[in-house]
């Protein structure tokens, strides 16, 4: 992507279409379904005849067996990372994934592909938002890589270069529940205490989880991962331990890595994150704390105040720029956003370390705003190059 | 022992996985609204009926739709936020996978009586729990004050007076009205990081200012860290509140000062995992804060909102709250 000045990519999740949705989970599709991928067929340019015989046949097999046979359900996730990805394409976004299509949400298909947790029941995120929540019960090892099946059909539809996410070993950790780990202490087998315990799970999850997952990622022929670590900064003893994790989750790989964190504290990185290493980008939400009136100077982007610090103490590596907030409706405009990408490269003082982008995945968004925001993050991107 | 000892739940519960979907279905138009008003209702039904059967003295929760976090309780009950707080910034919540919406306040931030909010209803579940009594939990003014949007027109101390204020009207609303039997002020924010003898003083001078100007039984309640040094300011300093407490589990029992007597709020049953504790373990903990401490009155409860865990295991910590309250109920006779 180096020969285009700001590029601009996904961070992550999209939502499901509907139409996928009712579908592989077995409940009526309805005209509304039909409805839906034809309109949207025809929004990314997308022939939709061939996913509506899908969906008929789809409906067929729940009125008479109850169930979607595999052909039809593989069928039907195929078709949703083709729009995702044709969605963030037409958007205009540079460097896209399949809005991680076939992940149930981004713990539950780390948990669900990982040997030694037992599911517990949902908490709160934010709102009504929830997410599964696990418990780690035994000794944690990959039962299956998780994402290359979702790259080989991502790389089969899209015609931007691709960027493939995946949970972090920390991240993972501190949001699970911990039944294994501390309970060897008590009953006198580790012998670790509260801080050993998750020192040791984090590591465990990083050398037995994830290295092995981007090792299969790389060998299916991906070469750009980024590691999501939103919790990274929540405990702020616990830095230097997200640290150790990305390294020893990629060390010596060969391939571009990055590292995604957000709704966070990222003074609390300071300065610990020079000690990171093959890491090529951080991917930032800063939008969302970001004042919506115009202007490049640093009274009017107060959100992007941290950026300094990054140019400080880790000036090799690249940015990800969140410049549309993904917890809200409210479309940026995209002199908004050519705002925010003007002040990170004043401050950065290269452009070429700057890929506009969502402040994280848009999971939660309608697909219809999904595209707006892309689309925002797009034409401002392309308003500060025509300054640049 | 020969210590009363009272069982309390407080804060936001949890919502059932069946909660959840509901309220996503019915937002994303895939259920209706008496749907989800029915799975709301059986929610409460289950977890109003497990208080009781486990009988809890004292309880009281915030789980309503207006009520999505703490702060969203008191946006909910006042007027003069800066824009809507439905679409503020998505914000953590210290250091956990959880995230409130951050509210701006300006000059015209005021309490608003007339809200329809269950925050101010206590009593509307009381045919579930009889005369049990309630609890109403609110952030404490501290937190309130540090987690909202500092970035607008106001000064910290104008934020401080206007939240104050606030929090007068409210208390003064449950005096006026009889609506709780006790008011506890949860303050997660006080012990997160461990603060100079100082700041512990200026947070429990505010707090006394506060206080002092209600005829209402209230309690103060730290969590999430090490308490035993604002405990110790808000002891030594006389905080006029009946009552002070804090997690035990983060609080080493041996750092807090002696409760000469006093009544303590302990929180014992552990809200943040989980792995299950053992009776005796619990009982362990009660027995040696209470040797350590002198304290006079023990109020037990759990570490933390009980919406840190899932439903279901928020329901077996409120049967072990009240099993382990009868144990010890029992040695104290």
């Amino acid at each position: 992507m180096s020969e285009i000045l700001l590029p601009t990519q996904e961070v992550g999740s999209l939502a499901k279409p509907d139409w996928r949705v009712q579908t592989i989970n077995q409940n009526l599709v309805t005209d509304a379904h039909f409805e839906q991928a034809e309109q949207w067929g025809d929004r990314l340019g997308i022939k939709s005849d061939e996913l509506v015989e899908v969906l008929h046949s789809a409906e067929r097999q729940i009125n008479k067996f109850g169930v979607i046979l595999p052909p039809n359900r593989e069928a039907l996730k195929q078709w949703s990372a083709r729009y995702a990805i044709r969605l963030q394409e037409q958007a205009g976004i540079d460097i896209v994934y399949d809005g991680e299509q076939d992940r149930p949400e981004m713990y539950q298909v780390a948990v669900e592909g990982t040997r030694g947790f037992d599911w517990r029941g949902r908490v709160r995120a934010f709102d009504n938002r929830s997410y599964k929540k696990a418990a780690v019960v035994g000794g944690v090892a990959l039962k299956h890589p998780w994402h290359t099946d979702e790259y080989e059909r991502a790389f089969k539809f899209a015609e931007h270069p691709l960027k493939v996410p995946i949970t972090g070993a920390y991240t993972i950790a501190d949001w699970s529940f911990d039944e294994y780990y501390q309970k060897q202490q008590e009953r006198g087998g580790l012998g670790l205490d509260r801080i050993q315990a998750k020192e040791q799970f984090v590591l465990d999850l990083a050398d037995n989880v994830i290295r092995p997952n981007v090792q299969s990622l790389l060998d299916a022929g991906a070469t750009w991962i980024q590691i999501d670590e939103p919790a990274a900064t929540t405990k702020p003893e616990e830095v230097p331990l997200f640290i150790e994790s990305f390294n020893r989750s990629v060390a010596g790989l060969v391939g571009k890595f990055g590292v995604h964190i957000c709704f966070s504290d990222y003074n609390l990185l300071f300065p610990h994150i020079e000690k990171i290493e093959n890491c090529d980008q951080f991917s930032l939400e800063f939008a969302n704390r970001d004042p919506r009136g115009l202007g490049v100077d640093s009274a009017a982007r107060p959100a992007y105040e941290t950026l300094e610090k990054f140019k400080i103490w880790t000036p090799e590596v690249a940015i990800g720029l969140g410049v549309t907030s993904v917890h809200d409706s409210l479309t940026e405009t995209p002199q908004l956003v050519r705002d925010r990408v003007l002040h990170a490269v004043d401050i950065i003082g290269d452009p070429a370390k700057i890929y506009p982008s969502p402040d994280c995945g848009l999971r939660t968004r309608s697909w219809g705003d999904a595209y707006d925001k892309l689309a925002a993050t797009a034409e401002g991107t392309q308003l500060a190059r025509q300054v640049l | 022992m020969s210590k009363e000892i009272n069982s309390v739940v407080y804060g936001i519960a949890p919502w059932s996985d069946d909660l959840f979907q509901a309220s996503s279905d019915f937002e994303r138009g895939r259920t209706d609204a008496e749907h989800l008003k029915q799975v709301f209702a059986d929610d409460d039904f289950l977890y109003e009926s497990t208080i009781l059967a486990a009988g809890i003295d004292y309880a009281g929760r915030s789980k309503g739709p207006d009520q999505l976090d703490y702060l969203r309780g008191i946006a909910q009950v006042s007027s003069g936020l800066g824009g809507d707080v439905a679409v503020a910034p998505v914000t953590r919540w210290f250091d956990r996978n959880t995230f409130y919406r951050q509210p701006q306040i300006t000059e015209g931030f005021a309490f608003d009586p007339s809200a329809d909010s269950q925050l101010l209803e206590p009593e509307r579940h009381r045919e579930l729990t009889g005369d049990k009594k309630r609890v109403v939990t609110l952030l404490s003014p501290i937190a309130f004050s540090e987690l909202v949007d500092q970035s607008g027109d106001l000064t910290k101390a104008e934020i401080e007076q206007r939240v104050d204020e606030v929090y007068s009207d409210i208390l003064d609303y449950f005096a006026t009205t009889n609506k709780a039997d006790q008011i506890l002020l949860h303050d997660p924010y006080s012990a997160y990081e461990q603060r100079t003898p100082e700041e512990n003083q200026t947070i429990i001078d505010r707090l006394s200012r506060f206080v002092l100007r209600h005829q209402l039984d209230i309690g103060v309640y730290f969590s999430n860290g090490n308490a035993s040094e604002i405990i110790a300011a808000a002891i030594n300093s006389g905080l006029a509140v009946n009552r002070v407490g804090c997690d035990v589990t983060e609080t080493p029992v041996n750092e807090l000062p002696n409760l000469n007597g006093r009544e303590f709020i302990a929180g014992v049953i552990n809200a943040d995992n989980t792995l299950e504790q053992t009776d005796e373990d619990v009982i362990s903990i009660v027995d040696n804060l209470v040797e350590k401490t002198k304290v006079k009155t023990l109020y037990v409860t759990h570490t933390t909102d009980l919406e840190h865990v899932p439903y279901e295991h928020a329901l077996q910590k409120i049967r072990q709250l009240g099993r382990v309250t009868r144990l010890l109920k029992g040695a104290n006779k």
